[in-house]
């Protein structure tokens, strides 16, 4: 027990963030992400005698991600979406970057998880091949068109003064952040 | 990727990491072209620097790790969905066991309690006969078969006295007597008269302030339909019941 409470920790401590930053990306919600990354350590706590090496523990951290994250993507589609407002929350998120994170949720998910697990989290292309089970030519395109399809909607959101007013807005209905 | 350009083999290399395979390939490539086309390669790789630098971006809950490190304690004290209904389960077989044996129970208190009245006030035989054999012959008649059984727990200087038939409330039931040294009543029953499910062998205590000083007991126990109940005692009859057996019979 003690050693299992040991490895958990390490778990924490070396891929937490880490993981968070990728849930955040994957969903778009930080409220979301956070309890993704929670639902995931609870799986992998329960799971840990499972866990073979620990290098292969970031690896097994994200599948378990990965699936709470599809799980909340089947949930979301069935139910109508609210968008979450974590300010009115205890922990005030640092200013977001609304233009990238509404670029990347119009990034159909298929696309956004490999661009992301390679982009993002320096995985190799033979990895998220084996991790999304896909033909590594089929992880190869879907890379490139994310990218190309992330670079035209970034364009867009950034130029669009439409952006800008809901970042005005946002920033105006904010708790007393600057 | 033959069919593809250099620009769009470029722009996907250097989305890779920078130690895949393909992406060396095409940096070497790009070097030895030099150029405009080496330019262009430095500049996807610092577009896409840039846009790491915001993916990265973005604070993680400054007590993130703590709440993560509480889980195990968190979620271990809290029960599972699994469980839960598991819980729920088990209550309700447990529940429908109490009540499946409260109405077997009670039930059999309500047969213990005719027996015992008739143990105390009706020991009568109709049939005197020793061999068991000759009495079920004497007395077997449907509705209960007749096949003499011997009491429970067995008591080996048992003698049997003789039967007759008679009933446990409105219900037909077979009566036999044995000696042993202290009397003990047999009575044989329909399982289904009662309305008694299949049952273990047991015993109840009948209490009450009409059975006083002492409770009396009834062993209970089934052998295919049939059903036994044996009550053993050397209680003398009440004395409403002589008064009444006397009022019956009338003036000798």
């Amino acid at each position: 027990m003690q050693k299992r409470s040991e490895t958990y920790e390490k778990l924490v401590r070396e891929h937490g963030r880490g993981l968070y930053r990728l849930a955040h990306r994957l969903c778009g919600d930080p409220c979301l992400a956070e309890d993704l990354v929670q639902e995931c350590y609870l799986e992998a706590w329960r799971s840990l005698p499972e866990l073979r090496s620990l290098e292969r523990a970031r690896a097994w951290l994200v599948q378990i991600l990965r699936h709470r994250f599809h799980r909340a993507l089947r949930a979301r589609s069935r139910r109508p979406r609210v968008q979450s407002l974590p300010e009115s929350l205890g922990w005030v998120p640092p200013e977001r970057d609304w233009a990238l994170e509404q670029a990347l949720e119009q990034l159909e998910p298929h696309y956004r998880e490999p661009f992301l697990l390679v982009f993002m989290e320096g995985y190799r292309c033979r990895e998220v091949a084996e991790l999304l089970d896909l033909p590594i030519g089929t992880v190869l395109s879907r890379i490139h068109r994310a990218r190309t399809r992330l670079k035209a909607l970034l364009t867009a959101f950034e130029e669009s003064g439409k952006l800008r007013a809901i970042r005005g807005s946002s920033r105006g209905a904010g708790m007393g952040r600057p | 990727m033959k069919k593809h350009s250099l620009k769009e083999k470029m722009e996907l290399a250097a989305c890779l990491p920078p130690n895949d395979p393909f992406r060396q390939k095409i940096e070497r490539r790009c070097a030895q072209l030099g150029g405009e086309v080496a330019q262009q390669w430095l500049g996807l790789l610092s577009e896409n620097d840039q846009l790491r630098l915001r993916l990265h971006h973005g604070e993680s809950p400054p007590d993130l790790e703590r709440r993560l490190l509480s889980l195990p304690r968190r979620g271990l004290a809290r029960p599972g969905r699994w469980l839960v209904a598991a819980g729920v389960l088990l209550s309700l077989l447990l529940g429908a066991y109490l009540l499946s044996a409260y109405s077997i129970y009670s039930r059999l208190q309500t047969l213990g309690l005719l027996a015992v009245d008739s143990h105390l006030n009706d020991r009568r035989v109709e049939l005197h006969e020793n061999d068991p054999e000759k009495l079920a012959r004497g007395l077997d008649a449907q509705p209960v078969a007749m096949f003499a059984a011997r009491p429970r727990p067995p008591r080996p200087r048992a003698r049997l006295v003789g039967g007759r038939h008679c009933c446990l409330g409105l219900k037909p039931v077979i009566y036999t007597l044995w000696e042993g040294p202290e009397p003990i009543s047999v009575f044989q029953f329909r399982r289904q008269d009662f309305g008694l499910p299949h049952f273990g062998p047991r015993t109840l205590s009948i209490a009450g302030p009409a059975l006083e000083p002492d409770p009396v007991e009834v062993t209970f126990w089934l052998e295919g339909d049939t059903g036994y109940a044996v009550v053993t005692g050397a209680y003398g009859q009440s004395p409403m019941a002589v008064q009444f057996h006397a009022a019956a019979r009338g003036p000798e």
